[in-house]
């Protein structure tokens, strides 16, 4: 015990309870406390005294206790340094305020030109990966040895180090929820399809109905003819989720035996009748439902509130179960031209539902497209935005387009920076300029005022603009308008303020290099 | 002076003045912008019709003028310009001043010529005052701050007497005590009855660092006792650290005049109750000698100087008196010097002058410590700096900046510098070896 703490377990109590007890230092502090001690008859002033001598001696005398582990040295770096200052306040800026697009743009871009993060942004980009977790895969390259290094110190950062789930991990299929289990698997199958296959039949006896749907919606993954015995097997299982998925599966093997016999009880229906000159097709649901349908996952009874009768039900189902090419093969149409002739039929919307569905689970993109371009006989709805995934980039821009023009602007641009992953490159230059001519047409109009979205979106879009535009926007600023509302010219301003952030990482030293 | 991003973030009033400014930074947001050899100007778009007009004055330190509304100095739009330029010089124009700013030039060349001409009319100082009037508020304010003292003394015996124990009680009116020696006209020593206030119950070894600070605080008023028989830099050690500072006049009409090249080390800025206290540590290049500038503003932290650790300035300052001075006065300049060196003392000579400091005025607190070859990292007590002899430092650091700190070292030495209060270290900047990270703004 040091001479102070001694004093302070006499000071706690009191001198008027206790007569202090004075510690003996000795050596020159020692003499000059005996001296004091003598000086002073009352003890509360003796005892004042002397804390101060330890006090002021105590402090004149520190020295830094011995202890602790120093954290190892960080190893030496392979990457590029950020350190150039310029681009050091540009990730600064961008990190503070985003958007998190354009934070992954300049991920991408450094981890192109072989450049690590700046060390003085590491705590923030660290916990923007924390949370963001769309951002962590980009981070992760450029975080240097230095990045590592400190993440590892941090537990919140643990994310950083290690494979973070980038690598096949079996742990994940052993031990996982059912979520890792699913996207183990699916990664499994994206390499290895017959291994993937078996580890999920190995599975099969210990899993629950929900997992055995959700596991066989990842063989989906390399999809292929030796899966089909599998898939056949699934159509017999207890639960009803499984057998539909199975069967959902088996439609988009077109050779498969399940596919021939849909097709089969489709052609039962087909007929063809003369009319001025031309044979026509026509086409009317089963009489009846086939004692083996049961088997296929097909249902007899439609669900409550279902809108379709007992036979459309059937051949909705029968549809959905057939792969499209039957359809463009067995009536000589192309796609388009199938969704006309349905439409002329009494059975329009069993057809029509039932193509949707098989368009969707197969992503046939010329059929979604065709979709698109046609009004849906009444009573079929369908959500446009779950398409969005399986159209080419071109398909999609009309669709924005198309959105910007019937909904608002602000609608459609949100729709194309949703529809886009962070990592999805820019939308076609026509697309940029087609959109940005509409923006500019309704920022003028009073309802532009107060859609929020659009103010939100316009600094996302501006992520979304190839480079070859940039030049041009910066120098015709198709956006600014003097009648705009304040809130919209700053969210303008913002746009611009993007688009320099990003011409700078395209055009900076270190960074311009990253190009081809 | 050429400035880096840093160091003009370093300018800002506050954290979302900084992250405002560097919003503006950017050229879609200026519609005009243009400089010349000392001046910088340009029109930044804000929320009205009309745009704001900001400009910047850049002969010595930078001086800001804006015309929006905003009470922070320099406001967003002045540290957005000044970013502009540093970060892309040659992206601004130079040109003309345009009328706007060619007047405010003028107009502050002739302020500064005005005060240049009253400095030199006014010296020597004018003698208004009536010496006998003097002496008699002088003895008046001892006499007052006797009777303070000695009720302080019998407070801080009858605590040791009854057990201090007791003071844990969060019912303990420190502040009235601490108001009855502002009363006595000592503030220092209501700024030590508040700091016992804050010891009082908190941490595991409160009663032994309590009762240091009341050892120290009764030693004060030992000396207050025999402040007659005192030698005179004592008694302005005392005078001090009882609240009681010479006058300012009075300080550059007699305090000791040192010029030399003063390295700009660490610069805090805290609040208090709306009074806004900025230290600025410098170290003489020349003559190893340290200064601390001490300001105070009011409701907004807008110091006339700007002080950029990192630099060094050819300053001349007056010491306030004392056994061993350290508050000093900015007399003249600042010439621009160029950059910063971290001192190239030992940690062992930093010890031991800091031991003859203390020596020499027990009641400076903090002490400037300037610590070379140390590493910065985390362990279960918090903060801390490893150092080269193997001992372990203490620092009081917020969380973000402990891990920019760490990160920027790699686990490498590297020199810290900062104020040392007797217990934990306030890192204020960090050096490997030229500057990487200033701390201590709030």
């Amino acid at each position: 015990m040091s001479g102070l703490e001694t004093l302070a377990a006499q000071a706690v109590v009191g001198v008027a309870r206790q007569a202090p007890v004075w510690p003996d230092t000795g050596g020159a502090v020692g003499d000059t406390l005996k001296q004091l001690i003598q000086q002073r008859t009352e003890p509360a002033s003796a005892l004042l005294g002397v804390a101060g001598v330890f006090a002021v001696c105590g402090a004149a005398g520190y020295r830094p206790p011995a202890g602790g582990n120093p954290p190892a040295v960080c190893p030496p770096e392979s990457l590029g340094s950020a350190a150039d200052p310029a681009l050091a306040a540009t990730l600064a800026i961008l990190l503070a305020q985003g958007p998190e697009r354009l934070q992954a743009e300049a991920l991408r871009r450094l981890a192109k030109a072989g450049v690590r993060w700046p060390e003085r942004l590491l705590p923030e980009a660290l916990d923007l990966g924390r949370r963001s977790r769309a951002l962590r895969p980009g981070l992760r390259p450029v975080l240097g040895q230095r990045g590592l290094w400190l993440a590892g110190r941090n537990p919140e950062w643990a994310y950083a180090v290690g494979s973070g789930g980038l690598e096949l991990d079996i742990s994940a299929w052993e031990t996982g929820t059912t979520e890792q289990r699913a996207a183990y698997l699916g990664r499994c199958r994206a390499t290895d399809p017959a291994q993937g296959r078996d580890l999920y039949l190995q599975a099969l006896p210990e899993l629950g109905a929900k997992e055995r749907a959700a596991l066989l919606m990842e063989l989906a993954i390399g999809l292929g003819p030796d899966d089909e015995a599998a898939l056949e097997a699934a159509l017999k299982d207890r639960a009803k989720e499984v057998r539909i998925a199975a069967a959902a599966l088996l439609v988009r093997l077109p050779d498969s035996a399940y596919a021939r016999r849909m097709a089969e009880r489709l052609e039962s229906c087909l007929g063809q009748e003369r009319k001025s000159l031309r044979q026509l097709w026509t086409l009317e649901p089963p009489e009846a439902f086939g004692p083996d349908w049961k088997a296929d996952a097909l249902e007899e009874t439609p669900p409550k509130g279902e809108a379709l009768g007992q036979r459309a039900w059937w051949l909705y189902q029968l549809t959905r179960n057939t792969p499209l090419a039957w359809w463009e093969t067995r009536l000589e149409l192309a796609a388009a031209d199938v969704l006309e002739w349905g439409l002329k039929s009494e059975w329009r919307n069993a057809l029509w539902r039932g193509w949707l569905d098989a368009a969707e689970t197969s992503a046939a993109a010329p059929w979604l497209e065709a979709f698109l371009a046609r009004k849906p006989p009444k009573g079929v709805h369908y959500d446009y935005r779950r398409f969005l995934r399986h159209l080419p980039p071109h398909a999609c821009e009309t669709l924005w387009l198309d959105i910007m023009a019937r909904e608002n602007a602000g609608a459609g641009l949100a729709l194309a920076c949703e529809s886009l992953p962070l990592d999805g490159g820019t939308v076609s230059a026509s697309f940029a300029q087609a959109a940005l001519g509409r923006v500019a047409d309704y920022l003028g109009r009073r309802e532009a005022t107060w859609d929020y979205r659009l103010r939100e979106t316009l600094p996302q879009f501006a992520c979304l603009i190839p480079p070859g535009l940039f030049e041009d926007i910066e120098a015709t600023r198709p956006l600014e308008r003097k009648d705009a509302h304040p809130s919209l010219n700053e969210a303008v301003a913002r746009f611009h303020a993007v688009l320099e952030h990003r011409a700078f990482l395209h055009q900076h030293p270190p960074l311009a290099s990253a190009d081809p | 002076m050429s400035l880096t991003p840093e160091q003009v973030l370093q300018l800002a009033p506050d954290a979302a003045s900084a992250k405002a400014g560097q919003g503006l930074a950017v050229p879609a947001k200026w519609p005009t912008l243009g400089q010349s050899d000392s001046a910088l100007w340009g029109e930044c778009q804000g929320s009205g019709s009309k745009p704001y007009q900001v400009q910047i004055d850049l002969g010595g330190g930078p001086a800001f003028r804006c015309t929006c509304p905003s009470r922070k100095f320099p406001c967003k739009h002045g540290l957005a310009l000044l970013l502009l330029q540093v970060r892309k010089p040659d992206a601004i124009a130079t040109t003309e001043p345009p009328a706007w700013v060619a007047e405010w030039l003028a107009s502050r060349q002739q302020r500064a010529a005005r005060q240049e001409e009253k400095k030199t009319q006014a010296e020597p100082p004018a003698t208004t005052a009536d010496p006998g009037t003097a002496a008699k508020r002088e003895a008046k304010r001892l006499e007052r701050m006797a009777a303070g003292a000695a009720e302080l003394r019998r407070w801080l015996e009858d605590q040791v007497r009854q057990g201090i124990g007791n003071l844990a009680d969060p019912k303990t009116d420190w502040r009235a005590l601490a108001a009855r020696m502002v009363d006595a006209q000592a503030p220092g020593l209501a700024f030590r009855v508040r700091k016992l206030g804050e010891i009082a119950g908190s941490g595991g070894d409160w009663p032994a660092r309590l009762l240091a600070a009341m050892g120290r605080l009764a030693l004060l008023l030992d000396a207050f006792d025999r402040f007659a028989d005192l030698p005179s830099p004592v008694q302005a050690d005392v005078r001090a650290a009882l609240g009681w500072p010479l006058d300012k006049d009075e300080v550059l009409a007699q305090g000791e005049r040192w010029t030399d090249l003063w390295e700009v080390l660490g610069c805090q800025i805290e609040e208090n109750e709306r009074l806004w206290e900025r230290r600025v540590w410098l170290r003489g290049r020349e003559s190893g000698r340290h200064a601390l500038l001490l300001d105070f503003a009011h409701g907004n932290p807008v110091f006339a100087q700007p002080f950029l650790v990192g630099s060094a300035l050819r300053l001349t300052l007056a010491y306030y008196p004392g056994t061993r001075p350290s508050r000093a006065l900015l007399v003249a300049g600042p010439e621009a010097g160029g950059s910063a060196h971290f001192p190239a003392q030992t940690l062992d000579d930093e010890w031991t002058a800091l031991a003859q400091g203390i020596a020499a005025n027990p009641w400076q607190n903090p002490w400037p410590l300037a610590v070379p070859a140390a590493v910065p990292g985390y362990d279960d007590g918090g903060w801390a700096l490893y150092t080269a002899e193997g001992g372990r430092l203490p620092l009081v650091l917020a969380e973000g900046e402990g891990w920019r700190l760490m990160a920027l070292s790699g686990g490498m030495p590297m020199g810290v510098f900062g104020e040392w209060d007797g217990e934990k270290l306030l890192p204020l900047s960090a050096w490997a070896p030229e500057l990487v990270w200033t701390g201590g703004q709030r």
